[in-house]
This record gives structure tokens, C-alpha cells and sequence, in this order.
């Protein structure tokens, strides 16, 4: 008896799950977060930087959105994904923008690699504490 | 035997339970307002619209949006650049007048509809700073929205969010204007004066203001760097031995919504129509008077104009810019006794 209430539980949580709707939230010109998960994690292995761009005082609300842009071309690199993060791939010494999705409120201008702080792996990493109040953090 | 007989119930209740579980799932299908005329007709929307307009409920800031677009101020502010609650945002409110007009919205043409645009200020937090929940709880609490949306037997937040700007939509749909003495003029309704008429001239041929300023919108709807000297306005952080400093960077404009150098501090096109009552001007409000504009584009060392326009020129130009304005907004031109000379 228990196994079989078990196996229909079982069946009718399969069932619930499934027809669950994908969390499709965009996040960039055609990408949704799961696969801008897939991204990073594809680019964990061959970005040489990332920017992670953060707003507000406790540092605990990420920036989606974000617009990274190669100053000297204004080529649109990449958007920030739900962790707040942009992924650098090229090691070439540039300056970078980066803008926030909403209505002028805060951009940034960074300098690869002088801007970044480099890891044992040799790769980059640059927090922005974006916003007059929000508390730097640095790293 | 009777193992069986509380299977077969739970497996019967699973049946019924499991579509109830699966709807619940399943995000608020988008409402189609279109298809409830009976309910509520056009002019009904516009009402609704214009009160959501005025409303300053919807807003946790209190701020409504007519606070910046001003019905009194032909839906502007006057202004050099908007203010929210004693702080200046970084550009200049653009009249709402024949907004829908235009393929792209804001000034760097970020929205590409116009309800998108309205959900910009609705929500950003340096503007109205509202959420389809907080517009779902102030529907219900004020009188003429909520019976509405009752009416409509609308119930989520998306909803609350579907109808603020659905209503929205249809109001600036109904603020167009077009009665203007040009337009008269070209329908064969009214007569332009002989220096209105060489103001014309000078407009599409000399001064080639017609280029961006295209008959009969009197917009290109595109995108231009006109070459305004660089203002800092916008909050740019920037990394000083190793910490976050922070300074006043350039507003690129579209460059920042689109790639490519070209898109690098353009605006787009304002249309012309009424110009004169939308004072002040560009994007962050710089020139106060319309003279002020002329003379900048008729500058000397100016790559849009080829050749120099005469004070006599700039008088007829500015003489034709007032035909573009909407007879409605005509006030009785006062004429004053000249006094005579001294004896």
C-alpha cells in the first residue's frame, strides 16, 4: 500500500514539475538565464576577466542587464546575467563601458587589464559597487 | 481489498487535483483589451487613461505623470531637465504632444513601443518607482480605476500593469495635434504671410532643416549627433588605485542602447510640431529660446548649414517655426499703440 501512495506521489510530483513553465526571463538579445548559465559556465574555462556589477548598500542586489561595450569600437560585448556578472574573453588591452539597463543611472569605465586584479589562474576580476551609496568592494 | 479501494480514491482525487495544480503553475495569460469594446469603448479607455495620467497613487513616490508632462505645459515641464522630487534626472522631459507619432521613445529611442516607453517611467526607480504589484493595491483603492478593472474581472498584478498602460496608451493616442496653420496651408485652409512663406523656403532649401525636420511629422524619426558641445551629466564610476571613485561621465545616447561608433551621442529627432511652446531645448534643455537654436545652428563654424543666414532670415525661419504651432494653443495677438516721437 505505502509503496504504492509512494510511486503515485511520485508520479503526480513528475507530473507537477514538468508542466512547470521554464523561468524564460531575458537577459540579453535572445538568451535566457538558463542558458546564459550554460554560457558562464562554458566560459569559465576561457574568459580572461569578468566584471561583476552590484547595486545598493548591502552589495546583495546584482545588476541584470548591464551593458558591457569596447569603448574604442562601441561594439556591445556582453549583458550582465542574474549574478551580476559580464564575462571578458579577449586578452587584448582595452577600455570598457559598462551601462546600466535603466535610464542613465550609472555607468562605468574600466581599463583591461590596469583596472582588474588578477588571480593565481591569471584571470581578472573587477567589482563595481555601483550607485553613490552602495559600499566598494574590491576585488 | 480495501488497500485498493483508498488507491483507487487517491488516484481518482490526483485526476482532479492535478489540472488545478498545474493551472496554478501557469503564469496570468496576457489580457487582450481589443477584444472588450462592449465593456468599455474608446472614449471610455481615454477617460481612464487620463485619470491614471493625473493619478499620483500609483506611484510610491507620489508623483503622477502629470507631475513632469504637464497637461497645462503642453505635457512637459518647462524644465531644463526633469526633476523628481528635488533631484534632476539627466535629460530633458520631451513633450508628450504627438508622441505616438514616432517609431522609437525616449531620446535615445530605447523603447521601440509606446507601451514599452510608458512602463520605462512607471517603473524606474528614479522616476515613478511602481511594480504591477503596487499598481495592482492602488487600483483597488481608488474608485474610478478599480471598478474598471473589476469590470474587465482583471485580478493579477500583470494585469494592473496591462490596464495602467493600456489606458495610458489610449490617452496619449488621443493628445495628437495637427491643426497647425502649415497644415491648414498645405489643405488649402488657411494663408501663410509673404515672410512665413520665405521662412519656408529658407527651412527646406537654404537652411535644409527639412533634411531631419521632414514635412509633414517635421521629423526623421532617426537618430543624429548635431555636434552640441559635451555636457557630463551622468554618474560614471572609475577605478582609482584600486578603489571605486566616482565622477560626471558624458551621456552617449543611443550609442549606449546600440552598437557602432555612428550611434555614439545621437538623439533622436524631435518632431517640430508646436516647438514653440516646448521650450526649453535638446535633450538636456541647454538653449531656453528658440533663437537660441537657430543661432546655433546658423553658427559660423556649423558643418549643417552651408552657408550663413542673415538676422533678416532667422526672423522669417522663426516666423515659420510659429505656423507649426496648433491653432488651439493660439493666443490673441495684442497690438500696441506705437507712441509718438518726441516733439
Amino acid at each position: 500500500m505505502k509503496a504504492k501512495i509512494g510511486i503515485l506521489a511520485l508520479l503526480c510530483a513528475l507530473v507537477v514539475f514538468s508542466c512547470q513553465k521554464e523561468d524564460a526571463t531575458p537577459v540579453g538579445e535572445g538568451i535566457t538565464i538558463d542558458q546564459t548559465e550554460d554560457i558562464a559556465e562554458l566560459r569559465q574555462e576561457e574568459y580572461a576577466a569578468v566584471i561583476c556589477v552590484i547595486w545598493g548598500r548591502n552589495m546583495d542586489d546584482p545588476v541584470v542587464g548591464a551593458r558591457l561595450y569596447d569603448e574604442a569600437t562601441n561594439r556591445l560585448i556582453g549583458e550582465t546575467d542574474r549574478n551580476g556578472s559580464v564575462y571578458i574573453t579577449s586578452q587584448e588591452p582595452a577600455v570598457y563601458r559598462v551601462v546600466d539597463p535603466q535610464y542613465g543611472r550609472q555607468q562605468a569605465r574600466l581599463v583591461f587589464p590596469d583596472d582588474f586584479i588578477f588571480g593565481k589562474d591569471g584571470k581578472g576580476k573587477r567589482i563595481i559597487g555601483w550607485g553613490l551609496d552602495g559600499k566598494p568592494i574590491y576585488g | 481489498m480495501q488497500i485498493n479501494v483508498y488507491f483507487i480514491r487517491f488516484a481518482r482525487m490526483t485526476v482532479f487535483v492535478l489540472p488545478f495544480l498545474v493551472a496554478c503553475q501557469q503564469p496570468a495569460p496576457k489580457f487582450d483589451f481589443d477584444q472588450q469594446k462592449e465593456m468599455i469603448s474608446a472614449s471610455g479607455w481615454v477617460d481612464i487613461g487620463a485619470h491614471a495620467f493625473e493619478s499620483e497613487d500609483l506611484s510610491p513616490k507620489k508623483i503622477s505623470c502629470a507631475s513632469c508632462h504637464s497637461p497645462d505645459q503642453h505635457f512637459q515641464d518647462g524644465y531644463e531637465l526633469a526633476i523628481i522630487h528635488n533631484k534632476k534626472l539627466i535629460r530633458n522631459t520631451p513633450s508628450l504632444l504627438n508622441v505616438n507619432r514616432y517609431d522609437h521613445f525616449f531620446w535615445d529611442g530605447r523603447a521601440t513601443s509606446l507601451q514599452q516607453q510608458l512602463e520605462g517611467p512607471l517603473f524606474a526607480r528614479a522616476e515613478m518607482d511602481s511594480s504591477p504589484e503596487y499598481l495592482l493595491e492602488a487600483i483597488g483603492q481608488d474608485s474610478t480605476l478599480g471598478h474598471h478593472f473589476a469590470q474587465l474581472q482583471l485580478s493579477s498584478p500583470t494585469h494592473a500593469a496591462d490596464f495602467v498602460t493600456h489606458a495610458l496608451e489610449e490617452y496619449i493616442h488621443s493628445i495628437t495635434t495637427k491643426q497647425t496653420r502649415f497644415h491648414l496651408h498645405q489643405q488649402g485652409k488657411a494663408q501663410l504671410t509673404e515672410a512665413e512663406q520665405k521662412g519656408q523656403e529658407i527651412f527646406l532649401e537654404k537652411a535644409q532643416c527639412g533634411r531631419c525636420h521632414a514635412p509633414p511629422h517635421f521629423t526623421d524619426k532617426g537618430f543624429h549627433d548635431i555636434g552640441l558641445l559635451r555636457r557630463n551629466t551622468i554618474f560614471e564610476t572609475y577605478n582609482h588605485k584600486g578603489r571605486n571613485r566616482y565622477r560626471l561621465g558624458p551621456d552617449y545616447g543611443r550609442g549606449n542602447i546600440v552598437s557602432g561608433m555612428e550611434n555614439l551621442f545621437t538623439f533622436r529627432t524631435p518632431s517640430l510640431i508646436n516647438v514653440t511652446l516646448t521650450a526649453p531645448y535638446m535633450h538636456d534643455g541647454r538653449f531656453e529660446e528658440l533663437e537660441e537654436v537657430i543661432d546655433f545652428y546658423a553658427r559660423t563654424d556649423s558643418v549643417l548649414l552651408e552657408q550663413p543666414l542673415s538676422r533678416e532670415e532667422k526672423q522669417q525661419l522663426m516666423l515659420f517655426l510659429k505656423t507649426l504651432q496648433d491653432v488651439k494653443y493660439e493666443t490673441p495677438s495684442i497690438t500696441y499703440q506705437e507712441f509718438p516721437p518726441d516733439q
